[in-house]
């Protein structure tokens, strides 16, 4: 790209139809049976957002349908009944004796340009879009019917990354690492060996003594690649989410990461990479695979045997103890279920008083820990990282400790007693973990998370249930490989759906989400190519955690960083929407995410981010240098590459003012420019925020 | 579809005097505040007087923390948690990992504390802390028979550790999620105006932001152990200032837009205040530099702080992790309890040298207690647990509330040790907002199921331990 596209401005036309007027526009409304009826209009066009609100006393409105150029919908959080044929439908409402107003209003949003569309697809599908992911974007020069269904382009795209090369974290860090590594040609899990071309970059372990990289230029007064041992394993996870060659794989796998929780605090051997590396593989190499995959290599890791203590786990009859209920409690109600009974959509299924139902209860939970007994470490410790024992291969079975009698299953079938051999057990304990991928609930609960990950965080109930249909049937628009829990058709459904892709939902303030803090400091280091050279290429960022309450292995417990269903205090509450990434955006890390990367912005990873009192990576400014000079052309290309065509004339106004008072005229001062242009771009809402 | 959490909210929101005030505001700032002055014709109370929630995460195993001492009950405790032998099954602690403290009102006199925990045997002794025993959540009162009946409303969720924190927090255990917001959250929303001169919410957390300290119209100031953060650009020139004041001022269609700007305005004008009054405080104790030292020495710097701050209430809360002991409970606690030993130590001692001993109360929440019986290494998910107040001129030296029988298939047992609660935890919080100065008028609003337990007009003090 030579040149930036020129700008299309968002104009909002804006018009509101009372209930009085709305007689003309759609047809009159119906009363009877204790309900009201409304003709809702035909169907607008993908640039028109047209929506019904209704109010009690003219004042406080709660949108209740919305049409964005693909039909009548409800929003969340609110199933109202919408009937009739496509084209001709009827919104009713049951009204017990109060006062309802209701009123429509349309709103027309202008196009993005394509490249504006490219970046803000590569926001939900990447760690940030490049400049040179936009300009090879497939259809990226098309002049018509880009953003358009069944958008073609971008499923061409997201085909291209199925087929792109793995980036293994695990195979990375033993390339990298102990040089007696000797690849494994029977492992399908990257037991690579050491690459001697490569040389001893990273920090290793055998036993009780520890390796750390020779400096490469050992006249520096320190060693640049000698970082923390346990820092080994979020170097490696930088290293792939800012250059790796399949950034969708390694996004959706951050998500799964974050559905799958295993973090540091809870944990044991926090120094060694290999166990780490090789648990979040599970997630990349199952990215496009099969959720019932995911979740058995999941229990089966020894990493997570630890976390959420199944290993070692024994039968009543063999401690005198009661088997542990961690894992059993939490693979139900973090990893496939959920705690209530959930419809497709999403919604909870209530009883008739109205009460949410469980899914399971205490007894059940008793019940299966029984189940989760026998599981321990493989004695193996060869060609693997290693100290007191094996966290990396999966977990084996020893019968003797397992409880071999019959359970009763969730839905009150029974899981026959098994063999009793390793095998029966093995088999009953993925028997179980069947009968919870097979459950109603899955499908929705992992729907409704993965989409709060990638696109919005208020996803209508047509929307979690398209999702949920490809998790089911395995297809997505008839493709796939027809087996429940296909990640692809799951992938596609969440990043192809109108709801994540239709420019008119901009009109919905409900539509969006505020970005993860770790995923916004990742989009400047790959927007402006950041690029270390004294240390292997490596990004050793550090204290994120402190710094923006987010990093790679420090989710402080299983349950995330923020919980699905958080509620800032304001208008979010207010309408009962949700928004987890609010949990920790405190005051705090409000504040110091916009330090961060105005710090990564002045001297690359150092001071708060960095490990050193000098920097160890910088970002190339180079392009953007060029522009500085020009400042509308500046921010056009500021507007594509970090806020995907959102910036707000008002906001181009301010950062304008500020940046014009600046000299221009020698390449110090075209640096200044950018940087200060930068480092206020981080503070704006359509930076922080996709919608 | 109905959604009977929203539905929950608003009869909150309509019951309550304190709560349905002003449209809800957001995060911490100046101007935030104002909406909520003058809510409670109560007159405002004098003094200073601060609350400090120190939530142990993960749900502590209390019945290891307080233990029964006399010989007939200390031998069940052994037998039901098992006594520990070479292979690690049992839990039970040996008499020599126990201070003797005393008590009056149980069934029985002697009582031992964890072994790591002298200061806690220190102030009991000197009448400076007390126990609540069995302490749990509760929608009403629950027998042995009605719990296996399922014949009174139980909290949703039982045993889980994200629904029982909430509990914790929210003291609503019917609901599901945070939705009737926080009860310190809504003790701010009822005494806002005592802080009418004040520029910081009355509720601090040092661990971010959580459900217990937010309410209808008032979130808690996060602050961390190093201070406040700045926004560091906003530092840099007045034009850069004006750009920035700018851009928080636009209005936002979107509503994740619109809170964030919101959020950002706040954080940034209150760590300017902030940071103004703290910086002048120099401490007279020298802290632990543990996760928990760290905390409650930043809690002490606010407090030294709270004449320049216009501060006369204050809540706080700190969290410390690592409690959720299913693999190893004896080894575990041992350090942990040394850890909150030696910093609780270090601001007691501070708090003393404040001259503030009676005037600042420090307590102990939890998820959960935990299984009685063993899992093999360690203990589950449970229900009731023993918790302790520091402070506030507390008639100390006793154990409240009911310390139960420990013995599998006790009257409070439904099942492998895990205890049914037998106070409530709005008795024990009740205690606490009585004595930070929450009218009797206001109990029910801070804690809508009050009536079920006690009287709060009557009884503000159900446990007689504060007041």
């Amino acid at each position: 790209m030579t040149r930036s596209p020129k700008l299309l401005l968002q104009q909002f036309l804006l018009v509101v139809f009372l209930l009085a007027a709305m007689h003309q526009a759609w047809g009159e409304p119906a009363v009877s049976d204790g309900s009201i009826r409304l003709p809702l209009p035909a169907g607008t066009s993908q640039n028109e957002f047209t929506w019904l609100e209704q109010s009690t006393d003219l004042i406080k409105w709660t949108p209740v349908a919305r049409d964005y150029g693909f039909d009548w919908q409800n929003t969340f959080p609110h199933l109202v009944d919408i009937s009739g044929e496509s084209g001709n439908r009827v919104f009713s409402k049951t009204i017990d004796g109060e006062i309802i107003y209701f009123r429509m209003a349309s709103a027309q949003v202008a196009t993005l340009t394509n490249p504006q569309t490219v970046s803000r697809f590569l926001q939900q599908a990447t760690f940030g879009p490049t400049r040179e992911l936009i300009s090879t974007f497939p259809g990226i020069d098309v002049t018509e019917g880009f953003n358009l269904p069944p958008y073609a382009y971008f499923e061409q795209w997201i085909d291209q990354q199925i087929a792109a090369p793995l980036f293994s974290h695990r195979k990375f860090f033993r390339e990298r690492s102990n040089p007696s590594f000797v690849n494994n040609p029977q492992s399908t899990t990257f037991e690579v060996g050491y690459n001697p071309s490569l040389g001893h970059q990273l920090t290793y372990n055998i036993g009780q003594n520890r390796y750390y990289p020779p400096a490469i230029d050992p006249s520096r007064p320190l060693n640049d690649v000698e970082f923390p041992p346990a820092d080994t394993k979020r170097i490696v996870w930088y290293q792939a989410a800012i250059t790796a060659d399949d950034p969708l794989r390694q996004r959706v796998a951050w998500a799964l990461s974050q559905f799958f929780v295993l973090g540091e605090d809870g944990s044991n051997q926090l120094q060694h990479t290999e166990r780490f590396t090789s648990f979040y593989d599970i997630f990349v190499r199952n990215a496009f695979g099969n959720f019932l995959d995911i979740l058995t290599e999941v229990t089966w890791h020894p990493a997570m045997g630890y976390y959420l203590t199944s290993m070692d786990n024994r039968a009543f009859h063999v401690s005198g103890s009661f088997p542990d209920e961690n894992y059993a409690r939490e693979v139900m109600q973090l990893f496939t279920i959920g705690l209530w009974m959930l419809n497709q959509d999403g919604s909870l299924i209530v009883d008739e008083k109205g009460d949410p139902i469980p899914t399971y209860d205490n007894e059940d939970i008793t019940e299966f820990a029984k189940i989760f007994t026998g599981m321990r470490r493989q004695t193996s410790l060869t060609n693997i990282e290693w100290v007191g024992g094996n966290y990396v291969t999966p977990m084996r079975m020893q019968a003797s400790w397992h409880d071999f009698s019959e359970k009763t299953l969730l839905n009150g079938s029974r899981l026959s007693a098994p063999a009793q051999t390793a095998e029966g057990a093995i088999f009953e304990i993925n028997s179980f973990l069947q009968h919870l991928f097979n459950h109603p609930n899955t499908a929705p609960f992992f729907a409704r998370l993965m989409i709060q990950r990638l696109t919005v965080s208020n996803p209508s109930p047509g929307y979690i249930s398209a999702v949920s249909h490809a998790f089911i049937t395995g297809l997505y628009n008839g493709k796939g490989t027809g087996q429940r829990g296909d990640m692809t058709a799951v992938i596609k459904a969440i990043l192809l759906h109108p709801e994540a892709r239709a420019p008119a939902l901009a009109y919905d303030d409900a539509h969006g989400k505020l970005r993860e803090p770790l995923v916004r400091l990742m989009h400047y280091a790959r927007a402006f190519k950041i690029t270390s050279v004294q240390t292997y290429g490596f990004f050793p960022f550090t204290g994120l955690e402190q710094a923006i309450a987010q990093s790679p292995y420090e989710a402080p417990s299983v349950f995330n960083f923020y919980q699905v269903s958080y509620q800032p205090l304001g208008e979010i509450l207010d309408r009962d929407l949700n928004a987890p990434e609010f949990q920790i955006h405190t005051d705090l890390t409000s504040l110091s995410l916009a330090n961060a990367i105005r710090t990564l912005v002045e001297g690359g990873i150092v001071g708060m981010i960095g490990r050193r009192g000098y920097s160890q990576a910088h970002l190339d400014l180079s392009y953007e240098i060029t522009l500085a000079d020009n400042i509308p052309a500046l921010l056009d290309h500021l507007d594509i590459i970090l806020s995907a065509g959102r910036l707000s004339d008002q906001n181009r106004q301010i950062l304008m003012d500020r940046l014009m008072q600046m000299p221009a005229a020698t390449d110090q001062q075209k640096t200044e420019i950018v940087r200060k242009a930068l480092s206020l771009y981080c503070l704006l809402p359509e930076f922080n925020v996709i919608y | 579809m109905k959604s009977p959490r929203r539905i929950s909210r608003r009869q909150f929101i309509y019951e309550s005097n304190c709560a349905a005030v002003g449209t809800a505001s957001l995060f911490s700032s100046l101007f935030t505040l104002r909406l909520t002055a003058g809510t409670v014709s109560a007159s405002p109370p004098s003094g200073y007087k601060a609350m400090v929630c120190l939530f142990l995460a993960g749900g502590n195993d209390s019945y290891n923390m307080l233990v029964p001492g006399s010989q007939v009950p200390y031998s069940q405790y052994q037998q039901v948690r098992g006594i520990r032998t070479t292979d690690n099954d049992g839990l039970a602690l040996t008499r020599d990992e126990l201070l003797p403290i005393n008590s009056a009102g149980q069934d029985y006199p002697d009582f031992g504390i964890h072994f790591r925990l002298r200061i806690l045997q220190q102030l009991y002794n000197e009448g400076k802390a007390a126990f609540v025993s069995n302490v749990g959540t509760l929608v009403e009162p629950t027998t042995l028979a009605q719990y296996n009946s399922k014949a009174t409303r139980l909290p949703l969720g039982l045993f889980s550790h994200s629904d029982e924190q909430l509990h914790w927090q929210t003291m609503v255990p019917q609901v599901r999620g945070s939705a009737p917001k926080g009860w310190t959250g809504r003790v701010a929303d009822c005494m806002d105006q005592v802080n009418s001169d004040g520029t910081i919410s009355m509720n601090i957390s040092l661990s971010g932001t959580n459900v217990m300290q937010s309410g209808f119209n008032t979130v808690p100031y996060v602050t961390g152990t190093n201070g406040s953060v700045k926004l560091t650009e906003y530092e840099t020139d007045p034009t850069t200032q004006v750009a920035i004041d700018s851009i928080l001022s636009n209005q936002y269609r979107n509503l994740y837009a619109k809170t964030l700007s919101q959020a950002s305005r706040g954080s940034i004008d209150t760590a300017i205040a902030f940071e103004n009054a703290t910086n002048a405080v120099n401490l007279t104790q020298s802290f632990p530099t543990t996760g928990t030292g760290n905390q409650l020495r930043a809690i002490a710097k606010i407090i030294a702080a709270r004449s320049p701050l216009n501060m006369n209430r204050q809540i706080f809360f700190l969290q410390k992790g690592g409690w959720d002991m299913h693999n190893e409970v004896i080894a575990k606690h041992s350090s942990l309890f040394g850890e909150l030993n030696d910093s609780i130590t270090a601001f007691w001692n501070q708090m003393v040298d404040l001259g503030l001993e009676n005037d600042v109360v420090l307590f102990t929440a939890s998820d959960f207690g935990r299984t009685l019986t063993s899992n093999g290494l360690g203990s589950d998910h449970a229900w009731g647990g023993n918790h302790f107040v520091i402070g506030g001129g507390i008639k100390g030296g006793r154990i409240y509330g009911q310390y139960p029988l420990l013995a599998s298939g006790g009257p409070h047992d439904v099942g492998r040790g895990r205890l049914l609660p037998t106070t409530s935890v709005d008795v024990y919080g009740a205690e606490l907002a009585s004595w930070f100065g929450v009218p009797s008028s206001e109990l029910q609003t801070v804690f809508p199921n009050a009536t079920n337990f006690f009287d709060p007009l009557s009884t503000p003090f159900p446990l007689g331990m504060l007041g």
